[in-house]
């Protein structure tokens, strides 16, 4: 039985967007707490805060996650991912090009989660029909109403990643 | 701001329970944390302590002996929806999994911390209970079994006692020949209504039949007294006998008004998904 | 045109159509998202969005019980027509334009519903409830 700490402080290492990181954190600071106020990246949004609307979408380990609630020390010794990190350098992901091309964001608020989440689902099911987008994507909320923008966007993207794979 | 508190991780079932004894009251289990840390943030619950149980391997995983999938309480939603052992010997239950809040949420929340927490407006549990499903529970004085239905007591309510750990649900396969149907009325955030039928046939009338409803009352039942009318019914008459079943049916399920609906159209849309999934299921049972 | 089942009150929009006159659209693609955007506001004005009182304390102020149109929601055909008649008093003759489609959601789908069910709900949103009380299934709500 190992109790981890006497003053509720831990010791965490996360690879976020592909670098290192090492510090202390408090046990009941949720990782986008520790996103935005301690990384300073602003671009996962703080919305509902029950897991509902979408806005904080990450991926941790590949996962879709909300992390408005999820404590950052679950994140210890696993990749985090956040808007921020899907570029390559210079290099936009298709997702995000889709998205600038097709105007998939009108205000903005939702689209680092709509872009968050749909990465895992073309990670896990490259050629996805529109109903299985709509599925998928029915977790994160658009007030705006660019839902029509969002599909052709992740409908491009997928096209534009397989096509990236047969260049292989 | 959630509150602070101390996390203590569980390598065993009886650490975890050892610690359930020790701090009694100001500890809390910790899997998923989808309901908990919601919880926590507005100060419906307060704990001092978190037993983080991820790390106890029984509880993580999903292992199958002869018919029966035995699954322990920290796998999450998204496992089960994905898992081919589940896929393949509990369809029904991967697909009420797979409509599980969104894909975020299954990424993370547990189906023992979903039937812990026995929020009425839920689908797992009202597949589990037509599949006779049973609680394996870890506690001072050793393990216990309980079957689900009584395992799940009311709304928010069970029968786990505060030193007590959900360690897995064991739940058989339905038997050879017959046909499963999950459907639901899904308004708001969380369903408004979920049926589960599982039928056998004999000369083309239903032979034994099971049918469990979630979100409708305080939590999810079996039907048993419908379940008795339809045996040795045909198809044709099932509309029949579940209109003529519908004073009982109230009595039994105990709908309320609430901002999902009144529960005369609670009611009535259990009396539709009842007969749409029984014709649904006698189609797959004769596949 | 949208579709209504009788047993359980439930509407889905299949096709949505949208017309609008803006004069002249200065950059086609955001023009369009905002027609689009405010249609699906419409859409949850007419079907979901509901602010609840009691005693004047609202019930439902928390994103489980209040309902927002979500991606599923949509029809998988939305149309956009743009007139560009260059007759708008905005600059190249443009006109105001943008999320005024909300506006026609509800009295669009309030028609679908009556043409496919032959009953009128008049108040806002129309749920499956509604509906189904419409359809003389279950007692209407006082």
């Amino acid at each position: 039985m190992t109790e981890v700490s006497n003053t509720q402080v831990l010791e965490l290492n996360i690879d976020i967007n592909g670098e290192m990181w090492s510090g202390s954190v408090p046990a009941h600071e949720t990782l986008l707490e520790f996103i935005r106020r301690r990384l300073g990246l602003t671009g996962t949004k703080r919305s509902c805060e029950s897991q509902v609307c979408g806005a904080c979408t990450v991926l941790v380990d590949n996962q879709p996650i909300s992390s408005c609630n999820y404590l950052t020390c679950e994140a210890n010794g696993k990749k985090l991912l956040t808007i921020e990190g899907l570029a390559q350098g210079d290099r936009l992901d298709p997702l995000q090009e889709a998205f600038l091309r097709n105007v998939g964001a009108q205000c903005g608020f939702c689209t680092p989660g709509q872009i968050m989440v749909a990465k895992p689902l073309l990670l896990h099911n490259p050629a996805p029909t529109r109903k299985e987008i709509a599925e998928w994507l029915s977790g994160n909320i658009c007030r705006c109403g660019a839902y029509p923008a969002i599909v052709i966007s992740v409908q491009e993207a997928a096209i534009e990643l397989a096509a990236h794979k047969s260049d292989r | 701001m959630i509150p602070p508190f101390k996390l203590i991780q569980a390598h065993s079932t009886s650490d975890a329970v050892a610690e359930l004894q020790r701090l009694g009251d100001d500890a809390k289990i910790y899997g998923g944390g989808t309901e908990l840390l919601i919880l926590l943030r507005h100060n419906l619950v307060q704990s001092d302590y978190l037993i983080d149980i991820k790390s106890i391997p029984e509880l993580g995983s999903i292992r199958r002996a002869n018919g029966t999938v035995s699954i322990g309480a920290a796998v999450t939603h998204r496992s089960l929806e994905t898992d081919s052992t589940v896929r393949e010997m509990l369809p029904m239950l991967a697909s009420a999994e797979s409509q599980v809040a969104n894909i975020r949420v299954r990424s993370q929340g547990t189906l023992g911390g979903n039937l812990c927490f026995n929020d009425p407006h839920s689908d797992p549990a009202t597949v589990l209970l037509v599949h006779d499903a049973t609680a394996q529970v870890a506690g001072p004085n050793g393990k216990r079994q309980v079957l689900l239905g009584s395992f799940l007591t009311g709304m928010y309510s069970t029968t786990l006692e505060a030193d007590e750990l959900l360690l897995s649900v064991d739940v058989p396969r339905l038997p050879a020949q017959f046909g499963g149907s999950y459907m639901r009325i899904h308004h708001l955030q969380r369903p408004t209504l979920g049926v589960a039928a599982a039928v056998s046939l004999r000369d083309g009338a239903l032979d034994e039949v099971r049918l469990a409803v979630g979100c409708v009352g305080p939590r999810a039942l079996r039907l048993e007294e419908l379940e008795g009318k339809l045996h040795g019914a045909a198809p044709a008459e099932i509309s029949k006998i579940i209109q003529e079943s519908k004073t009982s049916l109230k009595a039994l399920l105990e709908p309320i008004d609430d901002l999902l609906g009144s529960a005369e159209y609670k009611l009535y849309i259990t009396g539709v998904l009842l007969k749409r999934a029984l014709h649904e299921a006698v189609h797959n049972a004769t596949r | 045109m949208g579709e209504v089942d009788p047993d359980t009150g439930e509407f889905q929009v299949l096709q949505y159509a949208v017309a609008v006159d803006a004069g002249e659209m200065l950059h086609y693609k955001s023009a369009v998202a905002p027609l689009l955007g405010g249609a699906v506001m419409g859409f949850g004005h007419a079907l979901f969005e509901e602010i609840v009182y009691a005693d004047g304390q609202i019930m439902n102020a928390d994103p489980f019980q209040y309902r927002l149109p979500v991606l599923k929601d949509l029809p998988a055909l939305m149309q956009t027509s743009v007139l560009v008649a260059g007759d708008g008093p905005g600059p190249f003759g443009s006109k105001g334009m943008s999320q005024t489609t909300i506006v026609t959601a509800a009295p669009a789908i309030g028609n679908a519903i009556y043409d496919a069910i032959g009953a009128r709900v008049r108040s806002l949103p129309i749920t499956p409830e509604k509906i189904l009380a419409a359809l003389g299934k279950i007692p209407a709500k006082k």
